[in-house]
């Protein structure tokens, strides 16, 4: 019962960080068409900063995690910047040279990060270290820390869409980004500021899972996966698609754990994945989204 | 006295430069609706797409309200009051009708008593849309969907109001209602360029109007004069002789 109860929590906040990149596949997609392969380089750097200004710079953690989420948002609107530099009215964005560019991206941070931070897997510090006892269950306090952001942050997302101009513009470019321009919205900057957005979620969710899977040079590519895994189950919702889609992920995840004899390894690869051919067979629109949508 | 909107020798062209349209000179004043006219294919909707920013201009000037927007965003026009009502209609299909009112709003978004205003205005003035307000825009018919396209549009509280075929898809009867509206909006002053296929309907409301074919202007005048002129009625209002 405590084993059921703490692998079922472990899914819960693993998930919550697939979940976080995956909102930042998905608020980067509605707004500007783009799919951001970078994502996960986000929380690459971002993660690698954080843990180097806290342990090795002596920093208090929530300023190396300031620091580390700033310098992601550059990076982000730095990223769409670069996709969009051609860009005009008259002349929309290639989509596949989009996708190039972000992968090309990837490879460079995944470069720099090597060249900075060598090939050794690096621990983040923990915002808050130890364990504590649930009704028998040992858990860690960071991944309480991993649920509760991510909680918050798509709460805030979901508020930030549906009340605020800001949302209303973002929204408005997913419907159809040629009637927002016609409405006053500067599509260009919506859309930077979804980059920027995403970034600094994707960042964080790479400086809160630090302590608990560590980090090496190629963990990009990882959350990058994770994220669009996340982003594909749950379907196309701003926030809620994303959100159930990585929480499954991480139950689906850790959840064989609780067969016996079995010792994650190739099966948490490989289970994830055959979900997914499943849902895209079967319900191509996510888990969460009703009908197909024009 | 200089013009509200202005273009001088205006060309613009897609893709391939050649030109789609070509060395349009038009002129519109305070409290004057200006028609369009043209078939399919003249250069009309390229027309308002260079008005709105969304095709760039390869020759000529645009200003408006004294300014030089030629080479100004489409953001910026409409925060400057130009305001286009698109073809089609243009619903942002998922979002409420009323979230596609205050998007119209959304260049005065700092002014929240402004925006309360104007959507109390549109609702006074399409009081169908009171009832939709919280339906999905893209569920609408038609003619509310025109509603919605126009209150939208006054929304921004426009300097100058750019219609591109309002009569586009809609039913005779809705056709009707829609051009009632752009007749009182007229009669309250608010200056209008419209873009429309359905020349008797245009005629009808316009003080001026141009005839745009194969992108240039093959005809300008009074309303009343383009309606006797035998051109326009042999090739838009379909009779060889008999007055109107």
């Amino acid at each position: 019962m405590e084993h059921l109860f703490q692998v079922l929590f472990t899914g819960l906040s693993q998930g919550g960080i697939y979940a976080l990149v995956g909102i930042g596949f998905s608020l980067v997609n509605m707004s500007t068409r783009v799919l951001n392969l970078a994502q996960g380089s986000y929380a690459l750097i971002g993660g690698f900063v954080f843990l180097t200004l806290a342990s090795r710079f002596g920093l208090p953690a929530w300023l190396a995690m300031l620091i580390g989420v700033a310098l992601a948002a550059i990076l982000g609107v730095l990223t769409e910047r670069i996709v969009t530099l051609r860009v005009r009215p008259w002349r929309p964005i290639s989509h596949d040279m989009a996708i190039l560019t972000t992968l090309a991206l990837v490879v460079v941070c995944e470069g720099t990060a090597f060249l900075i931070w060598g090939s050794d897997t690096h621990r983040g510090p923990a915002l808050q270290p130890g364990v504590v006892n649930v009704f028998g269950a040992i858990i860690i306090r960071q991944s309480i820390w991993m649920l509760v952001a991510t909680l918050v942050i798509s709460l805030g997302l979901q508020f930030l869409l549906t009340h605020t101009w800001l949302g209303r513009a973002m929204r408005a470019c997913a419907q159809n980004p040629l009637t927002a321009s016609l409405l006053g919205v500067n599509t260009r900057r919506v859309g930077a500021i979804a980059f920027g957005l995403s970034a600094a979620i994707g960042a964080l969710a790479g400086m809160l899972v630090s302590p608990i899977t560590w980090l090496d040079y190629q963990i990009g590519g990882e959350f990058m996966l994770k994220g669009i895994l996340a982003y594909l189950l749950g379907g196309e919702m701003a926030v809620a698609g994303p959100l159930v889609g990585g929480l499954i992920l991480g139950l689906v995840e850790n959840g064989f754990l609780l067969l016996p004899g079995t010792v994650g390894g190739l099966l948490k690869q490989v289970v994830p994945m055959a979900l997914l051919i499943l849902v895209l067979v079967w319900r191509p629109q996510g888990l969460l989204v009703t009908r197909r949508q024009a | 006295m200089p013009h509200l909107l202005t273009l001088t020798n205006v060309s613009a062209a897609y893709a391939s430069a050649v030109p789609v349209i070509r060395d349009i000179n038009l002129t519109l004043d305070a409290g004057e609706l200006v028609a369009v006219l043209g078939g399919n294919g003249a250069g009309k909707s390229t027309l308002l797409r260079t008005l709105s920013g969304l095709l760039p201009c390869l020759t000529g000037r645009v200003e408006f309200a004294g300014a030089d927007i030629t080479r100004s965003a489409p953001h910026q026009r409409v925060e400057s009051g130009l305001i286009q009502v698109p073809e089609g209609r243009q619903m942002l299909a998922g979002l409420s009708v009323e979230e596609n009112l205050l998007l119209g709003g959304y260049v005065h978004r700092r002014h929240a008593e402004q925006i309360a205003q104007g959507l109390a205005e549109v609702y006074e003035l399409f009081p169908r849309l009171l009832e939709r307000r919280s339906q999905a825009a893209g569920l609408l018919s038609g003619g509310e969907q025109q509603m919605v396209a126009l209150g939208r549009a006054l929304m921004a509280k426009p300097k100058v109001l750019l219609l591109d075929e309002p009569s586009f898809g809609l039913a005779p009867l809705v056709v009707a209602d829609t051009f009632a509206v752009i007749r009182r909006l007229r009669e309250q002053g608010m200056p209008i360029l419209l873009i429309e296929q359905n020349a008797r309907k245009a005629l009808d409301v316009a003080d001026r109007a141009l005839v745009l074919r194969a992108g240039q202007i093959v005809a300008s005048g009074s309303a009343a004069e383009l309606s006797r002129s035998d051109e326009v009625k042999q090739s838009y209002l379909g009779q060889a002789t008999s007055p109107i």
